[in-house]
């Protein structure tokens, strides 16, 4: 969540209308015969499908979108956040992790607020102040010995418990998987946290060199995630991968 | 909500207190084949397999380099292969894939992790039947028949070896195991060696193989499709596996990865019968047969489900062909992909050849007078036809180990498990673990 991403984003929707007008399904030599096991051998007319059945009307911007993430994070992320696996240490790296959750702990308090989880509210508010002070400035997490766990929440998980169902599937760029609900949620997330700039923070790491600040965020988020594209070993891998996101949304939301 | 985590707590606490031990002094959890298969070892039941640090490599082979390979399969340029160094002079040991499966995986951490404990190189390849071997490593990119599949794998170790390994790594003696399809693999690798001698492998451990790839692929086409035949009863099924993965969600305090592993571990937590233990084995393998049939269709160009000469963009809706082949058993698979491309070089062939082919019956001899070749499978595997267990006693003899329960490869992790297998190879975990 840094400015960078929030301009890829814009990008992204400009370019979008631009791909989406180029996309047709996939085309057969002029000629060649019709595949022998089609559609209407395999079910019946009235039958319905998982797949055939989630929305994602935006699906050739997203297949491409998905497509450049693949390379994005094969090329640069993925070998970034390894070798910022291999070189760092442990310790250290907790450290970035910890921190970096700590700031983002005041999106949890209000989203849960919105959602009138009011436990989980309180927790992480002590988590932040626990965390924050014990914790010298959030490098360290006492308060999940001292059983305040962490858990996260964004604005679109509360437009979710208000009812609002996902709408389109929508793949952002080098965030990936999300839809139109969470995205818009992440807009709004970005923009409390960027107004309320508790301590000066935001502001102070905009101001550094290469606003490495933001860097390592994105690193310690990437590191901290156990996923590498086309790795799943399937050839479906986009349909799966929408699947299961929007699923684990639905999870995010119930719990 | 509240009264919801009670009742799936109370679940739980029934699910462990079935999970005794049985009246033997084998010390797995007393569960049916199905059951042990979804559910695998409990952590407490493994060795300590915890390794510091990130002690390997991945690397890279072009097996083929003058294959075209599409453009929409970009990402499998070069066949991946996962390296675990030693420092000095060591054993090393290749270990297999099973079916579909990449070079990662919970069962192949198994292996990497008590191997490279007990001191040996280890060396993880893909099976054959993934998609990343498919693509750039299959000689003939429709596998499945066991004896094209292994000169395969033994092209690739021995250029594995060649080109990147012999350069970087001191090695004692060469070793080989896999499992399930893998362990099959195994036995075919260790014959093709014992004739040309590349490695001159001292033994290899088959685990879990099964005796006909065929007969076991009709068994886990069933598993699925005699529960479930239309696309309403798959979409019951998964809404029904989604909500209990969902309540089992909202129960994790802390961080959770959606993977695999939390797939895994939310269904193994939860007790289902058997029928829908058996449901979920079967649409995992259906899951495997319909990549092999798109990948194996759009490679050779077979016009099975895709029209000759369809040039996929990234950017294709797909859903169409997910459908079609998603309800290809792999029955199918072999009988109007594998069949028709054997005969297209050979038009005498026929589907008995091939399903011979694809068993150890065809090495039969070779299982026979090696001394080399070792076995460990279950009693209760739910892969193996009737009689097949049998025929692999009488085949291995005392070369066979043959446990009382564990299903389909979920007690390769147990601690039993894991010393017999680093015994037969003469090694064994350090003190303590």
């Amino acid at each position: 969540m840094n400015t960078t991403a929030l301009r890829l984003i814009t990008i992204a929707l400009v370019a979008s209308s631009v791909v989406l007008s180029g996309c047709a399904a996939s085309r057969p030599q002029e000629g060649a015969d019709p595949a022998r096991r089609q559609l209407g051998d395999v079910m019946a007319p009235e039958d319905t499908t998982l797949m055939a059945s989630t929305y994602d009307p935006w699906q050739g911007y997203n297949r491409w979108m998905y497509n450049f993430n693949a390379r994005f994070d094969r090329y640069l992320f993925s070998p970034v956040a390894e070798g910022y696996k291999r070189f760092l240490p442990m310790f250290m790296r907790s450290g970035v992790h910890n921190f970096m959750r700590n700031i983002r702990e005041v999106l949890n308090v209000y989203n849960a607020l919105l959602q009138a989880r009011f436990r989980t509210a309180g927790r992480s508010t002590g988590r932040f102040a626990v965390n924050s002070t014990l914790g010298l400035a959030g490098l360290f997490d006492p308060a999940t010995e001292m059983g305040m766990y962490y858990q996260r929440e964004d604005f679109g998980q509360t437009l979710g418990v208000w009812g609002l169902g996902p709408g389109p599937y929508f793949v952002l760029p080098i965030l990936g998987p999300s839809s139109l609900r969470d995205a818009t949620g992440l807009g709004v997330d970005y923009a409390v946290w960027y107004y309320l700039d508790l301590f000066g923070y935001r502001n102070w790491a905009s101001d550094q060199p290469l606003i490495w600040p933001n860097l390592l965020y994105a690193i310690d988020m990437r590191a901290s995630i156990d996923f590498r594209y086309y790795e799943m070993g399937s050839i479906y891998e986009y349909l799966w991968i929408r699947q299961l996101y929007l699923e684990f949304r639905n999870f995010e939301i119930q719990r | 909500m509240k009264f919801r985590f009670s009742v799936v707590a109370a679940a739980l606490a029934m699910a462990s207190s079935l999970a005794v031990a049985a009246d033997d002094d084998y010390g797995f959890p007393d569960l049916d084949g199905f059951a042990a298969t979804v559910i695998a070892t409990p952590k407490e039941l493994q060795p300590d397999l915890s390794i510091k640090g990130r002690p390997f490599r991945l690397h890279s082979l072009e097996v083929f380099p003058d294959r075209e390979i599409p453009k929409y399969v970009w990402y499998h340029d070069k066949l991946r292969y996962l390296v675990f160094p030693q420092k000095g002079p060591a054993p090393l040991i290749f270990v297999i894939a099973g079916t579909g499966s990449s070079y990662h995986g919970p069962h192949m951490t198994t292996l990497y992790t008590a191997f490279y404990l007990a001191g040996f190189h280890v060396v993880g390849l893909p099976s054959p039947t993934s998609f990343p071997f498919m693509v750039t490593a299959s000689s003939t990119m429709v596998p499945g028949v066991l004896d094209d599949d292994s000169r395969d794998l033994y092209r690739v170790m021995k250029m594995a070896w060649e080109t990147q390994l012999s350069k970087k790594l001191e090695v004692t003696d060469f070793y080989l195991t896999g499992y399930s399809l893998g362990g099959a693999q195994t036995g075919y690798v260790m014959m093709l060696d014992e004739q040309e001698k590349a490695f001159n492998f001292k033994k290899g451990l088959m685990i879990n193989p099964p005796v006909s790839l065929y007969n076991s692929a009709l068994l886990l086409d069933g598993y699925l499709r005699e529960n479930i035949t239309t696309g309403t009863e798959a979409m019951l099924f998964w809404e029904n596996l989604m909500k209990a993965m969902g309540e089992q969600y909202a129960q994790t305090r802390g961080a959770v990865n959606l993977g695999p592993d939390f797939l895994y571990k939310a269904y193994r937590e939860r007790r289902p019968d058997d029928k829908n233990l058996a449901t979920l084995i079967g649409l995992a393998f259906a899951i495997t047969a319909q990549n092999m049939v798109t990948v194996a269709d759009t490679m050779t160009q077979s016009g099975y489900i895709l029209p000759v000469g369809t040039t996929a963009r990234i950017t294709a809706d797909v859903t169409d062909y997910f459908i079609v082949s998603g309800r290809t058993p792999f029955r199918l698979y072999f009988k109007d992909l594998l069949v028709p491309y054997y005969q297209r070089s050979n038009p005498e062939i026929t589907d008995d050849d091939l399903i011979q082919r694809a068993s150890l019956y065809s090495i039969e001899e070779f299982l026979r007078t090696t001394d080399k070749v070792g076995l460990s499978h279950n009693i209760d595997d739910i892969i193996m036809k009737e009689g097949e267990i049998e025929w692999l006693v009488d085949v291995m003899g005392d070369r066979a180990r043959i446990w009382p329960r564990g299903g389909h490869c979920g007690n390769m992790a147990y601690r039993d498990n894991v010393e017999h297998m680093l015994a037969f190879f003469g090694a064994s975990l350090p003190e303590g673990r």
